[in-house]
Protein backbone atom coordinates (compact mmCIF):
# COMPACT_ATOMS: atom_id res chain seq x y z
CA UNK A 1 0.00 0.00 0.00
CA UNK A 2 1.61 3.29 -1.06
CA UNK A 3 1.84 5.87 1.72
CA UNK A 4 -0.47 8.90 1.65
CA UNK A 5 0.79 11.75 -0.48
CA UNK A 6 2.82 14.46 1.22
CA UNK A 7 2.10 17.70 -0.57
CA UNK A 8 4.10 20.19 1.47
CA UNK A 9 7.81 20.95 1.52
CA UNK A 10 9.48 19.26 4.51
CA UNK A 11 10.41 21.42 7.46
CA UNK A 12 14.09 22.36 7.56
CA UNK A 13 15.37 22.94 11.07
CA UNK A 14 19.01 23.85 11.65
CA UNK A 15 19.62 22.80 15.23
CA UNK A 16 21.79 24.62 17.75
CA UNK A 17 23.72 22.97 20.57
CA UNK A 18 21.41 22.03 23.39
CA UNK A 19 18.26 22.57 21.35
CA UNK A 20 15.45 20.12 22.09
CA UNK A 21 14.35 17.96 19.15
CA UNK A 22 10.57 17.91 19.13
CA UNK A 23 8.53 14.97 17.87
CA UNK A 24 6.36 17.43 15.95
CA UNK A 25 9.44 18.76 14.13
CA UNK A 26 10.53 15.27 13.15
CA UNK A 27 7.04 14.55 11.80
CA UNK A 28 7.21 17.70 9.66
CA UNK A 29 10.74 17.05 8.49
CA UNK A 30 11.60 13.34 8.45
CA UNK A 31 8.11 11.87 8.09
CA UNK A 32 7.12 14.28 5.35
CA UNK A 33 10.43 13.92 3.53
CA UNK A 34 10.33 10.11 3.59
CA UNK A 35 6.69 10.17 2.51
CA UNK A 36 7.32 12.53 -0.39
CA UNK A 37 10.56 10.98 -1.62
CA UNK A 38 9.15 7.46 -1.44
CA UNK A 39 6.08 8.41 -3.46
CA UNK A 40 7.47 11.30 -5.51
CA UNK A 41 5.27 12.38 -8.42
CA UNK A 42 5.54 10.01 -11.34
CA UNK A 43 3.37 9.47 -14.36
CA UNK A 44 3.63 6.88 -17.09
CA UNK A 45 1.06 6.85 -19.86
CA UNK A 46 0.46 5.18 -23.18
CA UNK A 47 -1.36 5.64 -26.42
CA UNK A 48 -3.10 2.33 -27.08
CA UNK A 49 -5.63 3.78 -29.51
CA UNK A 50 -3.54 4.02 -32.67
CA UNK A 51 -4.37 7.71 -32.96
CA UNK A 52 -3.88 9.19 -36.44
CA UNK A 53 -1.85 12.35 -37.00
CA UNK A 54 -1.28 14.55 -40.04
CA UNK A 55 2.05 15.07 -41.73
CA UNK A 56 4.54 17.85 -41.16
CA UNK A 57 3.39 19.17 -37.76
CA UNK A 58 4.25 18.66 -34.10
CA UNK A 59 0.97 17.34 -32.68
CA UNK A 60 0.27 16.66 -29.03
CA UNK A 61 -0.11 12.96 -28.31
CA UNK A 62 -3.21 11.49 -26.72
CA UNK A 63 -2.42 9.37 -23.65
CA UNK A 64 -5.57 7.31 -23.24
CA UNK A 65 -4.05 4.75 -20.87
CA UNK A 66 -2.06 5.07 -17.65
CA UNK A 67 0.59 2.75 -16.26
CA UNK A 68 0.97 4.85 -13.10
CA UNK A 69 -0.13 8.32 -12.00
CA UNK A 70 0.43 8.41 -8.25
CA UNK A 71 -0.39 12.13 -7.86
CA UNK A 72 -3.32 12.20 -10.32
CA UNK A 73 -1.78 14.78 -12.62
CA UNK A 74 -3.36 13.24 -15.69
CA UNK A 75 -6.89 12.46 -16.79
CA UNK A 76 -7.76 9.78 -19.33
CA UNK A 77 -11.15 11.35 -20.05
CA UNK A 78 -10.28 15.00 -20.74
CA UNK A 79 -7.13 16.94 -21.58
CA UNK A 80 -5.56 13.56 -22.21
CA UNK A 81 -2.46 15.06 -23.82
CA UNK A 82 -1.47 16.96 -20.67
CA UNK A 83 0.20 16.10 -17.38
CA UNK A 84 -0.45 18.88 -14.90
CA UNK A 85 2.19 19.84 -12.37
CA UNK A 86 1.30 18.62 -8.88
CA UNK A 87 4.46 19.70 -7.06
CA UNK A 88 7.07 22.26 -8.11
CA UNK A 89 10.38 21.02 -9.39
CA UNK A 90 12.33 19.57 -12.27
CA UNK A 91 10.73 16.71 -14.12
CA UNK A 92 12.62 14.14 -16.18
CA UNK A 93 10.43 13.45 -19.20
CA UNK A 94 10.86 10.58 -21.63
CA UNK A 95 8.92 9.39 -24.64
CA UNK A 96 9.24 6.42 -26.97
CA UNK A 97 6.97 6.77 -30.00
CA UNK A 98 6.38 3.96 -32.51
CA UNK A 99 4.53 4.50 -35.80
CA UNK A 100 2.46 2.09 -37.86
CA UNK A 101 4.47 2.59 -41.04
CA UNK A 102 5.50 -0.09 -43.50
CA UNK A 103 6.51 1.82 -46.62
CA UNK A 104 10.08 1.75 -47.87
CA UNK A 105 9.92 5.47 -48.63
CA UNK A 106 12.46 7.35 -46.56
CA UNK A 107 10.77 9.85 -44.23
CA UNK A 108 11.42 11.80 -41.05
CA UNK A 109 10.05 10.85 -37.62
CA UNK A 110 10.61 12.61 -34.32
CA UNK A 111 8.98 13.34 -30.97
CA UNK A 112 9.31 15.92 -28.22
CA UNK A 113 7.68 17.87 -25.41
CA UNK A 114 5.93 21.19 -25.03
CA UNK A 115 3.97 22.87 -22.26
CA UNK A 116 4.35 25.72 -19.80
CA UNK A 117 6.93 26.70 -17.20
CA UNK A 118 5.64 29.23 -14.69
CA UNK A 119 2.66 29.56 -17.06
CA UNK A 120 4.88 30.62 -19.99
CA UNK A 121 4.68 28.38 -23.03
CA UNK A 122 7.72 26.47 -24.28
CA UNK A 123 8.38 24.09 -27.15
CA UNK A 124 7.88 21.87 -28.86
CA UNK A 125 11.47 20.78 -28.35
CA UNK A 126 12.19 17.48 -30.05
CA UNK A 127 14.43 14.51 -29.47
CA UNK A 128 16.84 13.06 -32.01
CA UNK A 129 15.39 12.84 -35.49
CA UNK A 130 15.08 9.43 -37.11
CA UNK A 131 14.96 8.70 -40.82
CA UNK A 132 13.07 5.71 -42.15
CA UNK A 133 15.37 3.24 -43.94
CA UNK A 134 13.70 0.04 -45.10
CA UNK A 135 10.23 -1.43 -45.47
CA UNK A 136 10.70 -3.80 -42.54
CA UNK A 137 10.66 -2.46 -39.02
CA UNK A 138 8.90 0.16 -36.95
CA UNK A 139 9.98 3.81 -36.89
CA UNK A 140 10.54 4.44 -33.18
CA UNK A 141 11.68 7.83 -31.91
CA UNK A 142 12.95 8.79 -28.48
CA UNK A 143 13.10 12.02 -26.55
CA UNK A 144 14.32 12.84 -23.03
CA UNK A 145 14.08 16.30 -21.53
CA UNK A 146 14.45 17.96 -18.14
CA UNK A 147 11.60 20.43 -17.65
CA UNK A 148 10.93 22.90 -14.85
CA UNK A 149 7.43 23.15 -13.43
CA UNK A 150 6.38 25.87 -11.02
CA UNK A 151 2.67 26.60 -10.91
CA UNK A 152 0.60 23.88 -9.26
CA UNK A 153 -2.93 25.26 -8.94
CA UNK A 154 -5.07 22.37 -10.08
CA UNK A 155 -7.29 24.24 -12.48
CA UNK A 156 -6.85 24.17 -16.23
CA UNK A 157 -5.06 27.34 -17.28
CA UNK A 158 -3.61 27.92 -13.82
CA UNK A 159 -1.13 25.09 -13.51
CA UNK A 160 1.98 24.27 -15.49
CA UNK A 161 1.72 21.23 -17.71
CA UNK A 162 3.77 19.02 -20.00
CA UNK A 163 2.59 17.47 -23.27
CA UNK A 164 4.35 14.90 -25.44
CA UNK A 165 4.48 15.77 -29.14
CA UNK A 166 4.80 13.56 -32.19
CA UNK A 167 5.92 14.36 -35.73
CA UNK A 168 5.88 12.40 -38.96
CA UNK A 169 6.79 13.60 -42.43
CA UNK A 170 5.24 10.98 -44.67
CA UNK A 171 3.08 13.46 -46.55
CA UNK A 172 -0.18 11.86 -45.43
CA UNK A 173 -2.03 10.82 -42.31
CA UNK A 174 -0.38 8.13 -40.22
CA UNK A 175 -1.36 6.16 -37.12
CA UNK A 176 0.64 5.25 -34.06
CA UNK A 177 1.49 1.61 -33.44
CA UNK A 178 -1.24 -0.60 -31.97
CA UNK A 179 0.82 -3.68 -31.22
CA UNK A 180 0.84 -4.10 -27.44
CA UNK A 181 4.61 -4.46 -27.26
CA UNK A 182 5.09 -1.25 -29.23
CA UNK A 183 2.53 1.13 -27.72
CA UNK A 184 3.93 4.66 -27.63
CA UNK A 185 4.61 5.62 -24.02
CA UNK A 186 5.64 8.59 -21.93
CA UNK A 187 7.21 8.95 -18.48
CA UNK A 188 7.12 12.22 -16.52
CA UNK A 189 8.71 12.11 -13.08
CA UNK A 190 9.86 14.55 -10.42
CA UNK A 191 13.62 14.40 -9.83
CA UNK A 192 14.48 17.60 -7.92
CA UNK A 193 12.94 20.61 -6.24
CA UNK A 194 13.32 24.14 -7.65
CA UNK A 195 15.64 25.35 -4.90
CA UNK A 196 17.89 24.18 -2.08
CA UNK A 197 16.09 23.91 1.28
CA UNK A 198 19.04 25.06 3.40
CA UNK A 199 22.03 27.25 2.65
CA UNK A 200 25.56 25.96 2.22
CA UNK A 201 27.23 23.21 0.24
CA UNK A 202 25.65 19.78 0.47
CA UNK A 203 27.24 16.34 0.23
CA UNK A 204 25.85 12.85 -0.28
CA UNK A 205 24.14 11.70 2.94
CA UNK A 206 26.19 9.28 5.02
CA UNK A 207 23.18 8.12 7.07
CA UNK A 208 25.13 7.36 10.23
CA UNK A 209 23.76 5.15 12.99
CA UNK A 210 22.45 7.09 15.96
CA UNK A 211 24.90 7.39 18.85
CA UNK A 212 24.70 4.84 21.63
CA UNK A 213 25.42 6.01 25.17
CA UNK A 214 27.80 7.10 26.52
CA UNK A 215 28.06 8.88 23.16
CA UNK A 216 25.35 11.47 22.70
CA UNK A 217 23.49 13.22 19.94
CA UNK A 218 24.97 16.55 18.95
CA UNK A 219 23.37 19.34 16.96
CA UNK A 220 25.97 18.71 14.27
CA UNK A 221 24.92 15.06 14.06
CA UNK A 222 21.25 15.98 13.64
CA UNK A 223 21.96 18.72 11.13
CA UNK A 224 24.09 16.34 9.04
CA UNK A 225 21.88 13.27 9.25
CA UNK A 226 18.47 14.93 9.15
CA UNK A 227 18.45 18.51 7.89
CA UNK A 228 21.22 18.29 5.29
CA UNK A 229 20.18 14.78 4.25
CA UNK A 230 16.66 15.96 3.42
CA UNK A 231 18.02 19.03 1.67
CA UNK A 232 20.35 16.97 -0.54
CA UNK A 233 17.74 14.37 -1.44
CA UNK A 234 15.32 17.15 -2.41
CA UNK A 235 17.89 18.92 -4.54
CA UNK A 236 20.45 16.43 -5.88
CA UNK A 237 22.77 17.35 -8.74
CA UNK A 238 20.92 17.93 -12.01
CA UNK A 239 22.16 19.54 -15.21
CA UNK A 240 20.92 20.35 -18.68
CA UNK A 241 23.03 22.03 -21.34
CA UNK A 242 22.37 22.54 -25.02
CA UNK A 243 23.86 23.87 -28.24
CA UNK A 244 22.79 27.35 -29.22
CA UNK A 245 22.53 27.73 -32.98
CA UNK A 246 25.85 28.71 -34.49
CA UNK A 247 28.20 27.32 -37.10
CA UNK A 248 29.82 24.46 -35.22
CA UNK A 249 30.12 21.20 -37.14
CA UNK A 250 30.38 17.56 -36.19
CA UNK A 251 33.42 16.15 -38.03
CA UNK A 252 33.27 12.93 -39.98
CA UNK A 253 34.85 9.95 -38.22
CA UNK A 254 35.18 6.23 -38.75
CA UNK A 255 33.41 4.39 -35.93
CA UNK A 256 34.26 4.01 -33.08
CA UNK A 257 36.14 7.30 -33.26
CA UNK A 258 33.97 10.26 -32.35
CA UNK A 259 34.05 13.92 -31.42
CA UNK A 260 32.94 15.90 -28.38
CA UNK A 261 29.55 17.53 -28.90
CA UNK A 262 29.68 21.32 -28.59
CA UNK A 263 27.30 22.47 -25.85
CA UNK A 264 27.17 26.19 -25.30
CA UNK A 265 24.28 27.09 -22.99
CA UNK A 266 23.27 25.82 -19.56
CA UNK A 267 19.60 25.63 -18.57
CA UNK A 268 20.16 24.24 -15.09
CA UNK A 269 23.32 23.14 -13.25
CA UNK A 270 22.60 23.31 -9.53
CA UNK A 271 26.00 21.96 -8.37
CA UNK A 272 28.08 23.94 -10.93
CA UNK A 273 29.43 20.88 -12.72
CA UNK A 274 29.17 21.90 -16.36
CA UNK A 275 31.84 23.44 -18.59
CA UNK A 276 30.57 24.74 -21.94
CA UNK A 277 32.34 24.88 -25.31
CA UNK A 278 33.81 22.63 -27.93
CA UNK A 279 35.30 20.44 -25.18
CA UNK A 280 32.10 20.54 -23.13
CA UNK A 281 32.01 18.28 -20.11
CA UNK A 282 30.18 17.63 -16.86
CA UNK A 283 32.31 17.18 -13.75
CA UNK A 284 30.53 15.05 -11.15
CA UNK A 285 30.26 17.18 -8.01
CA UNK A 286 29.59 14.16 -5.79
CA UNK A 287 29.96 10.41 -6.15
CA UNK A 288 27.06 8.26 -7.23
CA UNK A 289 24.98 6.81 -10.00
CA UNK A 290 24.00 9.33 -12.65
CA UNK A 291 21.40 9.05 -15.38
CA UNK A 292 23.00 10.59 -18.46
CA UNK A 293 21.27 11.47 -21.71
CA UNK A 294 22.53 13.07 -24.89
CA UNK A 295 21.03 13.80 -28.30
CA UNK A 296 22.31 15.61 -31.35
CA UNK A 297 20.62 16.74 -34.54
CA UNK A 298 22.36 17.61 -37.80
CA UNK A 299 21.25 19.72 -40.76
CA UNK A 300 19.89 18.02 -43.88
CA UNK A 301 22.40 16.36 -46.18
CA UNK A 302 21.80 14.17 -49.20
CA UNK A 303 24.39 11.50 -48.47
CA UNK A 304 23.85 8.12 -46.84
CA UNK A 305 25.92 7.65 -43.71
CA UNK A 306 25.92 6.38 -40.10
CA UNK A 307 25.41 8.32 -36.88
CA UNK A 308 26.22 7.33 -33.29
CA UNK A 309 25.98 8.91 -29.84
CA UNK A 310 27.81 7.98 -26.65
CA UNK A 311 29.50 9.09 -23.44
CA UNK A 312 33.07 8.94 -22.33
CA UNK A 313 34.29 9.23 -18.75
CA UNK A 314 37.58 10.94 -17.95
CA UNK A 315 38.54 10.95 -21.62
CA UNK A 316 38.44 7.14 -21.86
CA UNK A 317 36.73 4.79 -24.29
CA UNK A 318 33.39 6.08 -25.53
CA UNK A 319 30.42 3.99 -24.41
CA UNK A 320 28.08 4.12 -27.38
CA UNK A 321 24.30 4.10 -27.41
CA UNK A 322 22.58 4.58 -30.75
CA UNK A 323 24.66 3.59 -33.78
CA UNK A 324 22.61 3.50 -36.96
CA UNK A 325 22.38 4.26 -40.63
CA UNK A 326 20.39 6.98 -42.34
CA UNK A 327 19.65 6.74 -46.03
CA UNK A 328 20.09 9.56 -48.49
CA UNK A 329 17.58 12.31 -47.87
CA UNK A 330 18.39 15.85 -48.85
CA UNK A 331 15.42 17.47 -47.16
CA UNK A 332 15.64 16.19 -43.58
CA UNK A 333 18.44 16.13 -41.07
CA UNK A 334 19.04 13.21 -38.72
CA UNK A 335 20.58 12.58 -35.32
CA UNK A 336 21.29 10.05 -32.61
CA UNK A 337 20.77 9.70 -28.86
CA UNK A 338 22.23 7.85 -25.90
CA UNK A 339 20.96 7.20 -22.39
CA UNK A 340 22.96 5.36 -19.77
CA UNK A 341 23.39 5.07 -16.05
CA UNK A 342 27.00 5.72 -15.09
CA UNK A 343 28.68 5.29 -11.70
CA UNK A 344 30.96 8.27 -11.17
CA UNK A 345 33.40 9.37 -8.51
CA UNK A 346 33.41 13.00 -7.45
CA UNK A 347 35.58 14.82 -9.98
CA UNK A 348 34.99 12.37 -12.83
CA UNK A 349 34.17 14.05 -16.13
CA UNK A 350 31.53 12.99 -18.64
CA UNK A 351 31.55 14.14 -22.25
CA UNK A 352 28.80 13.69 -24.79
CA UNK A 353 30.28 12.20 -27.95
CA UNK A 354 28.95 12.05 -31.49
CA UNK A 355 29.95 10.30 -34.68
CA UNK A 356 28.90 10.62 -38.31
CA UNK A 357 30.54 8.95 -41.29
CA UNK A 358 29.51 11.13 -44.24
CA UNK A 359 33.08 12.01 -45.16
CA UNK A 360 32.53 15.72 -44.49
CA UNK A 361 31.78 17.80 -41.44
CA UNK A 362 28.08 18.55 -40.92
CA UNK A 363 26.59 21.49 -39.02
CA UNK A 364 24.31 20.94 -36.08
CA UNK A 365 20.67 21.73 -36.76
CA UNK A 366 19.90 25.35 -36.01
CA UNK A 367 16.13 25.20 -35.46
CA UNK A 368 15.29 25.67 -31.80
CA UNK A 369 12.98 22.65 -31.94
CA UNK A 370 15.77 20.33 -33.08
CA UNK A 371 17.95 20.77 -30.07
CA UNK A 372 21.32 19.16 -29.39
CA UNK A 373 21.61 18.65 -25.63
CA UNK A 374 22.93 16.71 -22.65
CA UNK A 375 21.14 15.94 -19.38
CA UNK A 376 22.62 14.60 -16.14
CA UNK A 377 20.64 13.58 -13.04
CA UNK A 378 22.12 12.12 -9.83
CA UNK A 379 20.03 9.08 -8.92
CA UNK A 380 21.68 7.41 -5.96
CA UNK A 381 24.84 6.84 -3.97
CA UNK B 1 23.82 -2.33 3.68
CA UNK B 2 20.58 -2.89 1.77
CA UNK B 3 17.26 -1.87 3.29
CA UNK B 4 13.65 -2.23 2.22
CA UNK B 5 11.41 0.47 0.85
CA UNK B 6 10.43 2.60 3.87
CA UNK B 7 7.12 3.66 5.35
CA UNK B 8 7.00 7.25 6.59
CA UNK B 9 7.99 6.96 10.26
CA UNK B 10 5.75 7.94 13.16
CA UNK B 11 7.36 9.89 15.98
CA UNK B 12 5.40 9.43 19.23
CA UNK B 13 5.41 12.35 21.62
CA UNK B 14 6.53 11.79 25.19
CA UNK B 15 8.50 8.70 24.33
CA UNK B 16 12.16 8.22 25.00
CA UNK B 17 13.45 6.52 21.84
CA UNK B 18 16.41 4.20 21.84
CA UNK B 19 19.16 4.66 19.26
CA UNK B 20 17.76 1.64 17.43
CA UNK B 21 14.40 3.42 17.18
CA UNK B 22 16.04 6.43 15.59
CA UNK B 23 17.89 4.14 13.17
CA UNK B 24 14.57 2.58 12.14
CA UNK B 25 12.79 5.91 11.83
CA UNK B 26 15.52 8.03 10.27
CA UNK B 27 18.69 6.27 9.27
CA UNK B 28 17.20 3.31 7.39
CA UNK B 29 14.55 5.22 5.39
CA UNK B 30 17.13 7.76 4.28
CA UNK B 31 19.59 4.98 3.55
CA UNK B 32 17.10 3.51 1.07
CA UNK B 33 16.32 6.90 -0.45
CA UNK B 34 20.01 7.72 -0.77
CA UNK B 35 21.07 4.50 -2.44
CA UNK B 36 17.76 3.24 -3.94
CA UNK B 37 17.68 -0.08 -5.77
CA UNK B 38 20.12 -0.16 -8.67
CA UNK B 39 21.29 -2.86 -11.04
CA UNK B 40 23.83 -2.38 -13.83
CA UNK B 41 25.31 -4.99 -16.14
CA UNK B 42 27.16 -5.27 -19.43
CA UNK B 43 27.82 -8.23 -21.71
CA UNK B 44 31.54 -8.41 -22.32
CA UNK B 45 31.73 -11.69 -24.25
CA UNK B 46 30.39 -12.11 -27.74
CA UNK B 47 27.02 -13.87 -27.99
CA UNK B 48 25.41 -15.14 -31.19
CA UNK B 49 22.03 -13.62 -32.09
CA UNK B 50 19.35 -15.37 -34.11
CA UNK B 51 18.12 -13.64 -37.25
CA UNK B 52 14.56 -12.27 -37.20
CA UNK B 53 14.12 -13.11 -33.52
CA UNK B 54 14.67 -11.83 -30.00
CA UNK B 55 17.63 -13.44 -28.24
CA UNK B 56 17.93 -13.57 -24.44
CA UNK B 57 21.15 -11.84 -23.44
CA UNK B 58 23.34 -13.71 -20.98
CA UNK B 59 24.52 -10.90 -18.74
CA UNK B 60 26.80 -12.44 -16.16
CA UNK B 61 28.26 -15.11 -18.42
CA UNK B 62 31.64 -13.47 -17.91
CA UNK B 63 33.07 -12.44 -14.57
CA UNK B 64 32.84 -8.67 -14.45
CA UNK B 65 29.59 -8.43 -16.39
CA UNK B 66 27.57 -7.49 -13.33
CA UNK B 67 28.74 -4.00 -12.49
CA UNK B 68 26.55 -3.61 -9.43
CA UNK B 69 23.69 -5.53 -7.88
CA UNK B 70 23.59 -4.77 -4.16
CA UNK B 71 20.28 -6.59 -3.65
CA UNK B 72 21.49 -9.72 -5.46
CA UNK B 73 18.58 -9.74 -7.89
CA UNK B 74 20.46 -11.16 -10.89
CA UNK B 75 20.74 -14.89 -11.39
CA UNK B 76 22.59 -16.68 -14.17
CA UNK B 77 20.86 -19.95 -13.24
CA UNK B 78 17.24 -20.89 -12.76
CA UNK B 79 15.94 -20.90 -9.19
CA UNK B 80 12.53 -21.50 -7.65
CA UNK B 81 11.86 -17.76 -7.91
CA UNK B 82 13.27 -16.81 -11.30
CA UNK B 83 14.65 -18.25 -14.55
CA UNK B 84 18.25 -18.01 -15.63
CA UNK B 85 19.56 -14.68 -16.87
CA UNK B 86 16.99 -12.57 -15.06
CA UNK B 87 16.77 -9.85 -12.41
CA UNK B 88 14.23 -10.48 -9.64
CA UNK B 89 12.79 -7.37 -7.99
CA UNK B 90 13.88 -7.50 -4.33
CA UNK B 91 11.26 -8.44 -1.76
CA UNK B 92 10.05 -5.36 0.07
CA UNK B 93 10.94 -3.05 -2.81
CA UNK B 94 7.76 -2.99 -4.88
CA UNK B 95 7.43 0.09 -7.04
CA UNK B 96 8.01 1.79 -10.35
CA UNK B 97 11.39 1.09 -11.89
CA UNK B 98 13.05 2.51 -14.96
CA UNK B 99 14.82 -0.02 -17.15
CA UNK B 100 17.39 1.21 -19.66
CA UNK B 101 19.06 -1.06 -22.18
CA UNK B 102 21.53 -0.76 -25.02
CA UNK B 103 21.45 -3.41 -27.74
CA UNK B 104 24.76 -3.63 -29.55
CA UNK B 105 25.74 -5.94 -32.39
CA UNK B 106 28.36 -6.37 -35.07
CA UNK B 107 27.62 -4.68 -38.39
CA UNK B 108 24.11 -5.78 -39.48
CA UNK B 109 24.39 -4.00 -42.85
CA UNK B 110 21.57 -1.64 -42.00
CA UNK B 111 19.28 -4.33 -40.60
CA UNK B 112 17.07 -3.46 -37.65
CA UNK B 113 18.36 -3.70 -34.07
CA UNK B 114 16.07 -3.54 -31.03
CA UNK B 115 16.42 -3.49 -27.25
CA UNK B 116 13.53 -5.58 -25.92
CA UNK B 117 12.45 -6.22 -22.33
CA UNK B 118 10.63 -9.33 -21.18
CA UNK B 119 8.61 -9.09 -17.95
CA UNK B 120 7.93 -12.36 -16.14
CA UNK B 121 8.93 -14.31 -19.22
CA UNK B 122 6.68 -12.45 -21.66
CA UNK B 123 7.72 -9.85 -24.21
CA UNK B 124 6.63 -6.54 -22.70
CA UNK B 125 7.98 -3.86 -24.96
CA UNK B 126 10.64 -2.28 -27.11
CA UNK B 127 12.88 0.25 -25.42
CA UNK B 128 14.60 1.14 -28.69
CA UNK B 129 14.39 0.19 -32.35
CA UNK B 130 16.89 1.42 -34.91
CA UNK B 131 18.05 0.58 -38.38
CA UNK B 132 21.52 -0.56 -37.52
CA UNK B 133 24.83 0.65 -38.74
CA UNK B 134 25.74 -0.09 -42.34
CA UNK B 135 29.43 -0.83 -42.35
CA UNK B 136 29.81 -0.29 -38.60
CA UNK B 137 28.53 -1.85 -35.38
CA UNK B 138 24.89 -1.24 -34.54
CA UNK B 139 23.44 0.22 -31.35
CA UNK B 140 19.94 0.91 -30.08
CA UNK B 141 19.36 2.26 -26.60
CA UNK B 142 16.36 3.46 -24.64
CA UNK B 143 14.46 3.23 -21.39
CA UNK B 144 10.99 2.64 -20.09
CA UNK B 145 8.84 2.33 -16.94
CA UNK B 146 8.02 -0.97 -15.29
CA UNK B 147 5.90 -1.46 -12.16
CA UNK B 148 7.46 -4.41 -10.35
CA UNK B 149 6.27 -6.39 -7.35
CA UNK B 150 9.06 -7.30 -4.96
CA UNK B 151 9.93 -10.98 -4.82
CA UNK B 152 7.67 -11.82 -7.77
CA UNK B 153 8.36 -9.86 -10.96
CA UNK B 154 11.53 -10.40 -12.93
CA UNK B 155 13.15 -8.64 -15.89
CA UNK B 156 15.14 -10.08 -18.80
CA UNK B 157 16.93 -8.21 -21.57
CA UNK B 158 16.70 -9.38 -25.19
CA UNK B 159 18.18 -8.10 -28.43
CA UNK B 160 16.06 -8.29 -31.54
CA UNK B 161 17.88 -8.33 -34.84
CA UNK B 162 17.08 -8.94 -38.48
CA UNK B 163 20.57 -10.13 -39.29
CA UNK B 164 22.30 -13.19 -37.80
CA UNK B 165 25.14 -11.37 -36.07
CA UNK B 166 27.00 -11.49 -32.78
CA UNK B 167 27.00 -8.97 -29.99
CA UNK B 168 30.15 -6.90 -29.91
CA UNK B 169 32.92 -7.87 -27.50
CA UNK B 170 34.66 -4.50 -27.66
CA UNK B 171 34.76 -2.14 -24.70
CA UNK B 172 32.40 0.76 -25.31
CA UNK B 173 30.18 -1.39 -27.52
CA UNK B 174 28.88 -3.87 -24.95
CA UNK B 175 25.15 -4.47 -24.61
CA UNK B 176 24.06 -3.04 -21.27
CA UNK B 177 21.09 -3.38 -18.92
CA UNK B 178 20.29 -1.01 -16.06
CA UNK B 179 17.38 -1.08 -13.60
CA UNK B 180 16.70 1.77 -11.15
CA UNK B 181 13.99 2.26 -8.52
CA UNK B 182 12.00 5.43 -9.10
CA UNK B 183 8.99 5.60 -6.77
CA UNK B 184 6.35 3.52 -5.02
Amino acid sequence: MPPPLVTQIPLSVVYAAGQVIKASELRSSVTDAVGFLTARPVFAGQNTAGTTYGSGADDTMVMNAEIIDNWSGHNTASSTTQYFCQFPGWYLCKSVIAWNYSSATNNLFTSGFQGTTNLSAFGPVRGARQLRVTASGIPTTQCVDLIKQTATVANVGEADYIQPTVYQGTGGNLSLETTATSYPYVTIRWVAYNAQLVSGALSVPVNASWPVPPSYVTSSFVNTNVTDTIAFLFYPPICKAYYTAGTTTLPSNTFPAGAVIDLTTVTVDNFSGFTTGTSALYTAPVAGNYFCYGQFNLVATAAQFNTAAGFRVNGGTTMWGDSMVRTSNGSDGSGAQVQKRLRLNAGDTVQFMGQQSSGSAIEYATAAADQTRMIVVWEGA
Amino acid sequence: MTVQEPEPPLFPAGYGPLPSDMDSWIQQPFQFLTTKVMFRAELQASQALTANANTLIHFGSTAGDILEDPYGGWSTTATSAQPAWSWLCPAGCTGLYEVTMTAFTANPSGGATAAVIFLDGTEYGYLAYNWGGDGQASGACGGGPFYLTGGIDYIQGYIGTVAAVNTTATAGQYPTLEIAWVST
